[in-house]
Protein backbone atom coordinates (compact mmCIF):
# COMPACT_ATOMS: atom_id res chain seq x y z
CA UNK A 1 0.00 0.00 0.00
CA UNK A 2 2.79 2.33 1.07
CA UNK A 3 4.86 1.41 -1.98
CA UNK A 4 1.96 2.16 -4.30
CA UNK A 5 1.55 5.58 -2.70
CA UNK A 6 5.24 6.38 -3.15
CA UNK A 7 5.16 5.23 -6.77
CA UNK A 8 2.08 7.34 -7.39
CA UNK A 9 3.75 10.32 -5.76
CA UNK A 10 6.88 9.93 -7.90
CA UNK A 11 4.79 9.53 -11.03
CA UNK A 12 2.95 12.77 -10.25
CA UNK A 13 6.25 14.60 -9.68
CA UNK A 14 7.74 13.30 -12.92
CA UNK A 15 4.61 14.20 -14.86
CA UNK A 16 4.56 17.72 -13.44
CA UNK A 17 8.26 18.16 -14.26
CA UNK A 18 7.66 17.02 -17.82
CA UNK A 19 4.69 19.40 -18.13
CA UNK A 20 6.80 22.27 -16.77
CA UNK A 21 9.53 21.35 -19.23
CA UNK A 22 7.02 21.26 -22.06
CA UNK A 23 5.63 24.70 -21.14
CA UNK A 24 9.15 26.10 -20.78
CA UNK A 25 10.28 24.74 -24.14
CA UNK A 26 7.06 25.78 -25.80
CA UNK A 27 7.62 29.34 -24.66
CA UNK A 28 11.26 29.15 -25.65
CA UNK A 29 10.57 27.98 -29.19
CA UNK A 30 9.75 31.07 -31.21
CA UNK A 31 7.04 30.62 -33.77
CA UNK A 32 5.58 33.96 -34.67
CA UNK A 33 6.47 36.27 -37.50
CA UNK A 34 6.39 40.03 -36.96
CA UNK A 35 6.71 43.08 -39.13
CA UNK A 36 8.20 46.45 -38.31
CA UNK A 37 8.08 49.59 -40.38
CA UNK A 38 11.72 50.56 -40.63
CA UNK A 39 11.03 54.09 -41.87
CA UNK A 40 8.75 54.88 -38.93
CA UNK A 41 11.20 53.30 -36.51
CA UNK A 42 14.07 55.35 -37.93
CA UNK A 43 12.04 58.59 -37.82
CA UNK A 44 10.82 58.01 -34.26
CA UNK A 45 14.20 56.92 -32.95
CA UNK A 46 15.39 59.54 -30.44
CA UNK A 47 18.92 59.36 -31.76
CA UNK A 48 17.72 60.42 -35.22
CA UNK A 49 16.33 63.62 -33.68
CA UNK A 50 19.54 64.23 -31.72
CA UNK A 51 21.68 63.63 -34.80
CA UNK A 52 19.45 65.84 -36.92
CA UNK A 53 20.13 68.74 -34.55
CA UNK A 54 23.83 67.86 -34.61
CA UNK A 55 23.81 67.84 -38.41
CA UNK A 56 22.27 71.31 -38.49
CA UNK A 57 24.84 72.71 -36.08
CA UNK A 58 27.79 70.99 -37.82
CA UNK A 59 26.77 72.13 -41.28
CA UNK A 60 25.50 75.59 -40.31
CA UNK A 61 28.40 77.37 -42.04
CA UNK A 62 28.31 75.16 -45.14
CA UNK A 63 24.55 75.61 -45.52
CA UNK A 64 24.84 79.39 -45.38
CA UNK A 65 27.79 79.35 -47.74
CA UNK A 66 25.91 77.22 -50.28
CA UNK A 67 22.84 79.48 -49.98
CA UNK A 68 24.84 82.67 -50.55
CA UNK A 69 26.73 81.11 -53.48
CA UNK A 70 23.41 80.09 -55.04
CA UNK A 71 22.18 83.66 -54.67
CA UNK A 72 25.31 84.93 -56.44
CA UNK A 73 24.68 82.41 -59.23
CA UNK A 74 21.07 83.56 -59.50
CA UNK A 75 22.38 87.09 -59.87
CA UNK A 76 24.60 85.96 -62.75
CA UNK A 77 21.50 84.50 -64.40
CA UNK A 78 20.07 88.01 -64.74
CA UNK A 79 23.16 89.36 -66.51
CA UNK A 80 23.49 89.11 -70.29
CA UNK A 81 25.48 86.03 -71.35
CA UNK A 82 28.34 87.98 -72.99
CA UNK A 83 28.89 89.99 -69.78
CA UNK A 84 29.27 86.91 -67.59
CA UNK A 85 32.67 85.94 -66.25
CA UNK A 86 32.92 82.20 -67.02
CA UNK A 87 35.89 81.69 -64.74
CA UNK A 88 34.16 83.35 -61.84
CA UNK A 89 31.01 81.24 -62.33
CA UNK A 90 33.04 78.05 -62.54
CA UNK A 91 34.87 79.00 -59.34
CA UNK A 92 31.57 79.63 -57.52
CA UNK A 93 30.07 76.38 -58.79
CA UNK A 94 33.15 74.48 -57.66
CA UNK A 95 33.03 76.07 -54.21
CA UNK A 96 29.29 75.36 -53.84
CA UNK A 97 29.87 71.75 -54.88
CA UNK A 98 32.70 71.42 -52.36
CA UNK A 99 30.49 72.70 -49.51
CA UNK A 100 27.63 70.44 -50.60
CA UNK A 101 29.98 67.45 -50.63
CA UNK A 102 31.13 68.36 -47.14
CA UNK A 103 27.51 68.43 -45.97
CA UNK A 104 26.81 65.08 -47.63
CA UNK A 105 29.82 63.52 -45.93
CA UNK A 106 28.69 64.70 -42.51
CA UNK A 107 25.17 63.44 -43.23
CA UNK A 108 26.48 60.04 -44.33
CA UNK A 109 28.67 59.71 -41.25
CA UNK A 110 25.84 60.60 -38.85
CA UNK A 111 23.42 58.24 -40.64
CA UNK A 112 25.95 55.45 -40.31
CA UNK A 113 26.16 56.08 -36.56
CA UNK A 114 22.37 56.01 -36.27
CA UNK A 115 22.03 52.75 -38.24
CA UNK A 116 24.85 51.10 -36.32
CA UNK A 117 23.10 51.76 -33.01
CA UNK A 118 19.60 51.12 -34.30
CA UNK A 119 20.61 47.75 -35.82
CA UNK A 120 22.21 46.69 -32.56
CA UNK A 121 19.09 47.62 -30.58
CA UNK A 122 16.90 45.76 -33.10
CA UNK A 123 19.04 42.64 -32.66
CA UNK A 124 18.67 42.98 -28.89
CA UNK A 125 14.90 43.37 -29.30
CA UNK A 126 14.80 40.24 -31.48
CA UNK A 127 16.70 38.23 -28.90
CA UNK A 128 14.37 39.18 -26.07
CA UNK A 129 11.15 38.97 -28.09
CA UNK A 130 8.95 35.96 -28.79
CA UNK A 131 9.30 36.27 -32.54
CA UNK A 132 11.28 33.90 -34.70
CA UNK A 133 11.38 36.26 -37.66
CA UNK A 134 11.07 40.03 -37.73
CA UNK A 135 10.63 41.46 -41.17
CA UNK A 136 11.64 45.05 -41.87
CA UNK A 137 9.01 46.60 -44.09
CA UNK A 138 9.23 49.89 -46.01
CA UNK A 139 5.48 49.92 -46.87
CA UNK A 140 6.33 48.85 -50.42
CA UNK A 141 4.35 45.62 -50.44
CA UNK A 142 7.42 43.43 -50.16
CA UNK A 143 5.45 40.85 -48.16
CA UNK A 144 3.16 38.97 -50.54
CA UNK A 145 1.64 36.70 -47.94
CA UNK A 146 2.16 36.09 -44.26
CA UNK A 147 0.11 34.03 -41.89
CA UNK A 148 -1.03 36.47 -39.20
CA UNK A 149 1.88 38.89 -39.28
CA UNK A 150 1.98 41.16 -36.26
CA UNK A 151 2.97 44.79 -36.64
CA UNK A 152 5.25 45.52 -33.68
CA UNK A 153 6.59 48.89 -34.84
CA UNK A 154 5.28 50.73 -31.76
CA UNK A 155 6.82 48.21 -29.36
CA UNK A 156 10.11 48.38 -31.21
CA UNK A 157 10.13 52.21 -31.10
CA UNK A 158 9.63 52.16 -27.33
CA UNK A 159 12.34 49.51 -26.95
CA UNK A 160 14.99 51.24 -29.09
CA UNK A 161 14.32 54.63 -27.48
CA UNK A 162 14.67 53.13 -24.01
CA UNK A 163 17.88 51.45 -25.07
CA UNK A 164 19.19 54.73 -26.43
CA UNK A 165 18.39 56.55 -23.19
CA UNK A 166 20.05 53.76 -21.23
CA UNK A 167 16.81 52.56 -19.64
CA UNK A 168 17.02 48.79 -19.45
CA UNK B 1 14.12 -5.95 -8.72
CA UNK B 2 11.42 -3.63 -7.33
CA UNK B 3 14.03 -2.03 -5.12
CA UNK B 4 16.14 -1.08 -8.17
CA UNK B 5 13.05 0.17 -9.92
CA UNK B 6 12.35 2.59 -7.05
CA UNK B 7 15.94 3.84 -7.01
CA UNK B 8 15.74 4.33 -10.74
CA UNK B 9 12.50 6.31 -10.43
CA UNK B 10 13.93 8.46 -7.60
CA UNK B 11 17.04 9.22 -9.65
CA UNK B 12 15.00 10.29 -12.66
CA UNK B 13 12.92 12.56 -10.40
CA UNK B 14 15.94 14.21 -8.77
CA UNK B 15 17.77 14.67 -12.08
CA UNK B 16 14.67 16.23 -13.65
CA UNK B 17 14.27 18.68 -10.75
CA UNK B 18 17.94 19.68 -10.88
CA UNK B 19 17.77 20.04 -14.64
CA UNK B 20 14.75 22.36 -14.41
CA UNK B 21 16.29 24.43 -11.61
CA UNK B 22 19.55 24.74 -13.54
CA UNK B 23 17.81 26.20 -16.58
CA UNK B 24 15.70 28.62 -14.60
CA UNK B 25 18.48 29.76 -12.30
CA UNK B 26 21.26 30.01 -14.87
CA UNK B 27 19.24 32.37 -17.03
CA UNK B 28 18.36 34.53 -14.04
CA UNK B 29 22.00 34.58 -12.92
CA UNK B 30 23.28 35.51 -16.37
CA UNK B 31 20.83 38.42 -16.60
CA UNK B 32 21.92 39.75 -13.22
CA UNK B 33 25.62 39.48 -14.00
CA UNK B 34 25.42 40.98 -17.47
CA UNK B 35 24.02 44.28 -16.29
CA UNK B 36 24.26 44.94 -12.59
CA UNK B 37 23.37 48.15 -10.78
CA UNK B 38 26.98 49.25 -10.78
CA UNK B 39 28.09 48.13 -14.24
CA UNK B 40 26.27 49.22 -17.37
CA UNK B 41 27.27 47.55 -20.61
CA UNK B 42 26.66 48.29 -24.26
CA UNK B 43 27.79 46.06 -27.12
CA UNK B 44 28.12 47.05 -30.76
CA UNK B 45 29.55 44.30 -32.95
CA UNK B 46 32.92 43.36 -31.48
CA UNK B 47 33.15 46.44 -29.30
CA UNK B 48 31.87 46.29 -25.76
CA UNK B 49 31.73 49.43 -23.65
CA UNK B 50 31.10 49.04 -19.96
CA UNK B 51 30.93 51.71 -17.31
CA UNK B 52 31.44 50.75 -13.68
CA UNK B 53 30.56 53.00 -10.78
CA UNK B 54 33.28 53.07 -8.13
CA UNK B 55 32.29 53.97 -4.61
CA UNK B 56 34.61 56.10 -2.45
CA UNK B 57 35.42 53.06 -0.30
CA UNK B 58 36.40 51.06 -3.36
CA UNK B 59 38.54 53.89 -4.72
CA UNK B 60 40.21 54.36 -1.34
CA UNK B 61 41.00 50.67 -1.16
CA UNK B 62 42.45 50.68 -4.68
CA UNK B 63 44.58 53.75 -4.02
CA UNK B 64 45.95 52.34 -0.77
CA UNK B 65 46.80 49.08 -2.49
CA UNK B 66 48.73 50.98 -5.15
CA UNK B 67 50.87 52.77 -2.56
CA UNK B 68 53.81 50.68 -1.35
CA UNK B 69 53.72 52.00 2.20
CA UNK B 70 50.06 52.44 2.97
CA UNK B 71 50.80 53.78 6.46
CA UNK B 72 52.56 56.88 5.12
CA UNK B 73 49.33 58.10 3.51
CA UNK B 74 46.77 60.02 5.50
CA UNK B 75 43.66 57.94 4.91
CA UNK B 76 41.39 60.70 6.17
CA UNK B 77 42.75 63.26 3.71
CA UNK B 78 42.70 60.77 0.86
CA UNK B 79 39.11 59.83 1.66
CA UNK B 80 38.09 63.48 1.76
CA UNK B 81 39.69 64.20 -1.58
CA UNK B 82 38.07 61.13 -3.13
CA UNK B 83 34.68 62.09 -1.76
CA UNK B 84 34.78 65.22 -3.90
CA UNK B 85 34.41 63.10 -7.03
CA UNK B 86 32.06 60.53 -8.45
CA UNK B 87 34.36 57.91 -9.92
CA UNK B 88 33.84 55.44 -12.73
CA UNK B 89 35.84 52.99 -14.76
CA UNK B 90 35.13 52.91 -18.47
CA UNK B 91 36.25 49.69 -20.11
CA UNK B 92 36.46 49.34 -23.87
CA UNK B 93 36.82 45.72 -24.90
CA UNK B 94 37.40 43.97 -28.18
CA UNK B 95 35.28 40.82 -27.97
CA UNK B 96 37.32 39.19 -30.73
CA UNK B 97 40.14 38.94 -28.22
CA UNK B 98 42.99 40.72 -30.02
CA UNK B 99 44.36 44.15 -29.14
CA UNK B 100 41.68 46.72 -28.44
CA UNK B 101 43.00 49.82 -30.22
CA UNK B 102 44.37 48.03 -33.30
CA UNK B 103 40.87 46.71 -33.84
CA UNK B 104 39.64 50.27 -34.36
CA UNK B 105 42.52 51.79 -36.35
CA UNK B 106 44.67 50.50 -39.21
CA UNK B 107 47.70 52.78 -39.57
CA UNK B 108 50.36 54.01 -37.12
CA UNK B 109 49.33 57.71 -37.36
CA UNK B 110 45.71 56.69 -36.66
CA UNK B 111 46.91 54.65 -33.68
CA UNK B 112 48.87 57.64 -32.34
CA UNK B 113 45.84 59.87 -32.84
CA UNK B 114 43.65 57.41 -30.94
CA UNK B 115 46.15 57.29 -28.05
CA UNK B 116 46.17 61.08 -28.03
CA UNK B 117 42.37 61.10 -27.97
CA UNK B 118 42.06 58.57 -25.15
CA UNK B 119 44.76 60.31 -23.09
CA UNK B 120 43.70 63.92 -23.46
CA UNK B 121 40.62 64.59 -25.56
CA UNK B 122 38.14 61.93 -24.50
CA UNK B 123 37.36 63.91 -21.35
CA UNK B 124 35.63 66.52 -23.52
CA UNK B 125 33.22 63.86 -24.81
CA UNK B 126 32.07 62.71 -21.37
CA UNK B 127 29.23 64.25 -19.38
CA UNK B 128 27.16 63.48 -16.34
CA UNK B 129 23.52 64.29 -17.09
CA UNK B 130 20.62 64.74 -14.73
CA UNK B 131 17.15 65.92 -15.70
CA UNK B 132 18.06 69.61 -15.54
CA UNK B 133 21.80 69.76 -15.56
CA UNK B 134 24.87 68.56 -17.41
CA UNK B 135 28.35 68.37 -15.96
CA UNK B 136 31.52 67.86 -17.93
CA UNK B 137 33.99 65.18 -16.91
CA UNK B 138 36.57 66.55 -14.47
CA UNK B 139 39.30 64.07 -15.28
CA UNK B 140 39.89 60.98 -17.40
CA UNK B 141 42.90 58.79 -16.89
CA UNK B 142 43.75 56.36 -19.67
CA UNK B 143 45.57 53.30 -18.33
CA UNK B 144 48.06 52.35 -21.01
CA UNK B 145 48.65 48.68 -21.64
CA UNK B 146 50.29 49.12 -25.05
CA UNK B 147 47.45 47.18 -26.64
CA UNK B 148 48.68 43.92 -25.19
CA UNK B 149 45.29 43.26 -23.64
CA UNK B 150 41.99 43.11 -25.56
CA UNK B 151 40.67 45.99 -23.48
CA UNK B 152 41.45 49.57 -22.53
CA UNK B 153 40.53 51.07 -19.16
CA UNK B 154 39.84 54.72 -18.52
CA UNK B 155 39.29 56.06 -15.02
CA UNK B 156 36.76 58.90 -14.89
CA UNK B 157 35.88 61.47 -12.25
CA UNK B 158 33.08 64.03 -12.02
CA UNK B 159 33.43 66.84 -9.50
CA UNK B 160 30.48 66.43 -7.12
CA UNK B 161 30.06 70.07 -6.19
CA UNK B 162 29.52 70.85 -9.86
CA UNK B 163 26.03 69.46 -9.46
CA UNK B 164 25.58 70.35 -5.80
CA UNK B 165 23.67 67.71 -3.93
CA UNK B 166 21.11 67.39 -6.69
CA UNK B 167 22.70 64.31 -8.16
CA UNK B 168 21.38 62.01 -5.46
CA UNK B 169 17.98 63.68 -5.42
CA UNK B 170 17.42 62.77 -9.06
CA UNK B 171 15.80 59.41 -9.58
CA UNK B 172 17.99 58.65 -12.53
CA UNK B 173 21.07 60.13 -14.01
CA UNK B 174 23.31 59.10 -16.84
CA UNK B 175 26.86 59.29 -17.94
CA UNK B 176 26.92 60.38 -21.55
CA UNK B 177 29.72 59.45 -23.91
CA UNK B 178 29.83 60.96 -27.38
CA UNK B 179 31.37 57.91 -29.03
CA UNK B 180 31.93 59.39 -32.51
CA UNK B 181 35.54 58.27 -32.35
CA UNK B 182 34.30 54.66 -32.28
CA UNK B 183 31.83 55.12 -35.12
CA UNK B 184 28.90 55.50 -32.75
CA UNK B 185 26.70 58.34 -31.58
CA UNK B 186 25.80 59.44 -28.05
CA UNK B 187 25.69 56.60 -25.52
CA UNK B 188 23.82 56.97 -22.24
CA UNK B 189 24.82 54.81 -19.27
CA UNK B 190 21.93 55.24 -16.87
CA UNK B 191 22.29 54.60 -13.15
CA UNK B 192 19.71 54.38 -10.41
CA UNK B 193 20.54 56.88 -7.64
CA UNK B 194 18.97 54.68 -4.95
CA UNK B 195 21.56 52.05 -5.62
CA UNK B 196 24.57 54.12 -6.55
CA UNK B 197 24.45 57.30 -4.45
CA UNK B 198 25.38 55.54 -1.23
CA UNK B 199 28.89 56.99 -1.40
Amino acid sequence: MMKTKIQLFITVIILSIFSMGFIYLNNKIKKKVAVINIQDTYKSFEMTKVMSRKFKSLTYDSTHKVDSLNMVLEGYGKIAEEDRNANEISKILHEAEWHQKDKDNVKYELEQQIWKQLNQYLIEFGKTSEYALIHGSMNEGSILYADEPVDITDDVIVFVNNKFKGIE
Amino acid sequence: MKKYKNIYMYSIGIVSILFGLFFLQSEKYRNVMEDSEYIKTKTFGNLELSLEYKSTAEMLNEQLNDVEDGNSVSKGELKESLEDYMSFKLKLENLKGNGMLKNIVKTVPEYQALIQYLSFDMQKDLFLCTENDTLQCSFAHFERNFDLAPYANIGLGFYRTGLGESICQNENWSVLLHADRFGLGPLYFRFDSDKVCDN
